[in-house]
């Protein structure tokens, strides 16, 4: 009889016990002894297990796993990208450093300050200094949105306290050239004036880290960057040429109210947001307003056609002034005889134009103004449209006036858009920087279709206006005719109208405009072009007149922007 | 009976637990390497709109229109097209 052996502290009772071994029966003994025996091997083999799985996943540990500290990114406003008609990129968004400080890690202030203002020419260092004197603050900005090369200069500084933090950051990376289209955004990446704000508005951003490249899809705008680029080119030459103060364009589709190119010079870079608070960079088309001239004979003559007064080859005899109370309108250029109106459009005559305002009378003419959308309040995707100016009683003395293009006071947008009816075939369009969805042939806008909503003017008048501004540029007489392209079918109105000012109109300080459509068999793009105070050059023979300078720089900006659109010249037309 | 059914029971208890960890370490492993790969993605992402940035400031019709006349090109004067007609057809072999 073996004693049975203690070998747990497990087992306290077997220890003290006093009992012999005897009292022990051997089967107890022995179940016992086996169960310890069970007991340890479970020990070890879960003790085993466990090292073996730990010597396991330690040995076919991931070598690339790494600890992974994100950098610190603010949240942000993920903005869609921004693309022309073509898919070309306006404005997206990128992440780039900005510069942060930790006033309390700071060392060496005047260190800090010299440094960073050195690396920074227009960094303001009173400011810089008082933002990061107070200790008791963490974080200070100093710098958002730096490119990377700056980033590595200032991280080569090595100054203790001073961070980055990654911030989504707005770029434009075709620069300024549709400034006052695109708009702006601030500081946190919140659109703030053009298509940007109407992102915020209408199509929605997104709180997030990461660029909006995947995110969200892109806002496609009516704009043909390279139409864009080639009357901004253009334009520049034209204020250089002609010494003018200001230039604005805009290119439009006539049946659909698409926006293909809208310059204003001077320009404002997006990257800029202060340059839109000067009056001087204003958007000329669409944020004010002003008288524009003869191009308003257009609508006089359409008025006329449309009121039924007679064809175009009704006679008015414009050889007397017209006296319109004190006021008295006469010609001072074309023929001294009774002209048709054909020849009254062709000579541009005053007299002949407010003798057709007077026979169709003030209120037809209003409410044909109205019916064509020159009156109206209207708007784009790029922000509101300056209100037309409209004279204070629509009397016989506004009616002349208006007749001839002053004493209203329109947007260039705005009569642009009212133009575009007169010859697409009567039917109203809207603009707009989005481009429009094709429609169904049956339903399409073409001549003669359209709903009937829609219709402002009759086909046949539509017709008859296409004639005579062709023929203002082709004929010998026309005021328009230095706006002949070579090889394409171009037709317009030139409008020379004469500032405002406190001591009545000035003479010398003009807007020359050349309002023309191409190709004029079938008009598909609608210019209008306008000059701020162009002055009389060698080129001009000293005049300012529209005939010499917009119609000119018109042509000049067919010509480029024809093959780009797809219009076939003149020979396969 | 019981005694083996006891037994298998402790022993695919810690089967089971053996099993559980390699699991739950691996998700862990997973985890991480799901954050990184995601990190990357952002991280590439933004490469990528970086580089698309880049282009397209690189095809911006300002600089394109400077080396294009650089060249002596020009824009596509009307003159320049022609019909299919104007082509004269490839003479018959003589």
């Amino acid at each position: 009889m073996r004693p049975s052996i203690v070998i747990s502290p497990g087992l306290p009772a077997l220890k003290q016990s006093n009992r012999s071994p005897q009292a022990v029966p051997e089967p107890v003994a022995k179940t016992t002894r086996r169960r310890l025996a069970v007991v340890g091997a479970l020990v070890i083999v879960s003790f085993g297990s466990i090292a073996g799985q730990l010597t396991r996943l330690g040995l076919r540990a991931d070598a690339t796993v790494k600890s992974s500290i994100a950098a610190p990114l603010s949240l942000h406003f993920a903005r869609p990208n921004i693309v022309d008609r073509k898919g070309r990129l306006l404005a997206t968004d990128v992440l780039m450093p900005s510069l942060f400080a930790d006033p309390a890690l700071i060392i060496d202030l005047d260190e800090v300050v010299e440094q960073l203002t050195a690396l920074f020419g227009d960094l303001n260092e009173n400011s810089l200094r008082a933002s990061l004197q107070d200790r008791s603050r963490r974080f200070a900005w100093v710098r958002r949105g730096l490119t990377p090369n700056e980033a590595q200069k200032v991280h080569d500084l090595g100054l203790p306290g001073l961070a980055f933090r990654r911030e989504l950051r707005r770029v434009y990376p075709a620069g300024a050239v549709a400034g006052h289209v695109l708009g702006t955004v601030d500081l946190d990446n919140k659109g703030i004036a053009g298509i940007e704000r109407y992102v915020d508005e209408e199509v929605g951003v997104e709180p997030t880290h990461r660029s909006s490249d995947k995110l969200l899809a892109p806002v496609i705008l009516s704009l043909d960057l390279g139409v864009q680029h080639g009357v901004r080119t253009q334009l520049a030459d034209a204020m250089k040429r002609y010494k003018a103060k200001g230039a604005s364009a805009v290119v439009m589709d006539v049946k659909t109210g698409e926006i293909i190119a809208s310059v204003s010079l001077p320009g404002v870079d997006p990257r800029q947001p202060a340059d839109r608070l000067k009056a001087s960079l204003q958007d000329k088309l669409a944020g004010g307003t002003y008288e524009l001239g003869s191009i308003f004979k257009t609508m006089s003559v359409a008025m006329a056609l449309e009121a039924g007064l007679g064809t175009l080859n009704k006679t008015y005899d414009v050889t007397k002034p017209v006296m319109v109370g004190r006021k008295r309108i006469s010609d001072t250029h074309g023929p001294k005889r009774a002209l048709t109106m054909r020849e009254i459009f062709l000579y541009s005559s005053n007299v002949g134009a407010a003798l057709i305002g007077l026979e169709a009378g003030a209120s037809y003419q209003k409410a044909f103004l109205q019916r064509l959308g020159v009156l109206g309040k209207i708007r784009t995707q790029a922000g509101p449209v300056a209100q037309p100016a409209l004279p204070k009683y629509w009397n016989k003395a506004a009616t002349t006036t208006i007749s001839y293009g002053h004493g209203l006071a329109v947007a260039p947008l705005q009569f642009a858009a009212a133009a575009a009816a007169l010859v697409n075939g009567g039917i109203k369009i809207k603009p707009t920087f989005l481009p429009t969805i094709p429609q169904d042939k049956d339903e399409s806008n073409r001549e003669g279709g359209g709903a009937v909503k829609d219709r402002v003017l009759s086909a046949r008048t539509s017709l008859q206006l296409r004639e005579i501004l062709r023929l203002n540029v082709t004929s010998r007489i026309g005021t328009g005719k230095r706006a002949r392209a070579r090889g394409y079918r171009v037709g317009g109105k030139t409008g020379t109208a004469e500032i405002p000012g406190k001591n009545g109109y000035a003479k010398k300080a003009v807007i020359s405009s050349f309002l023309a459509a191409f190709p004029m068999n079938d008009p598909k793009y609608l210019t209008l072009v306008s000059l701020f105070e162009p002055q009389g050059t060698r080129e001009t023979r000293g005049a300012i007149a529209a005939g010499a300078n917009a119609a000119p720089t018109t042509a000049r900006i067919i010509s480029t922007i024809a093959p780009l659109l797809g219009v076939l010249p003149r020979q396969l037309n | 009976m019981l005694r083996f059914l006891s037994l298998a029971a402790v022993a695919s208890t810690i089967l089971a637990a053996f099993i559980l960890y390699g699991v739950k370490d691996d998700t862990r492993k997973l985890r991480s390497h799901m954050q990184d790969q995601q990190r990357l993605i952002r991280q590439h992402e933004n490469d990528i709109a970086i580089l698309k940035a880049e282009r397209a400031h690189l095809a911006r019709p300002q600089r394109i229109d400077e080396l294009a006349r650089a060249q002596g090109l020009g824009p596509t004067r009307a003159a320049q097209y022609g019909s299919l007609r104007s082509v004269p057809l490839r003479g018959k072999k003589p």
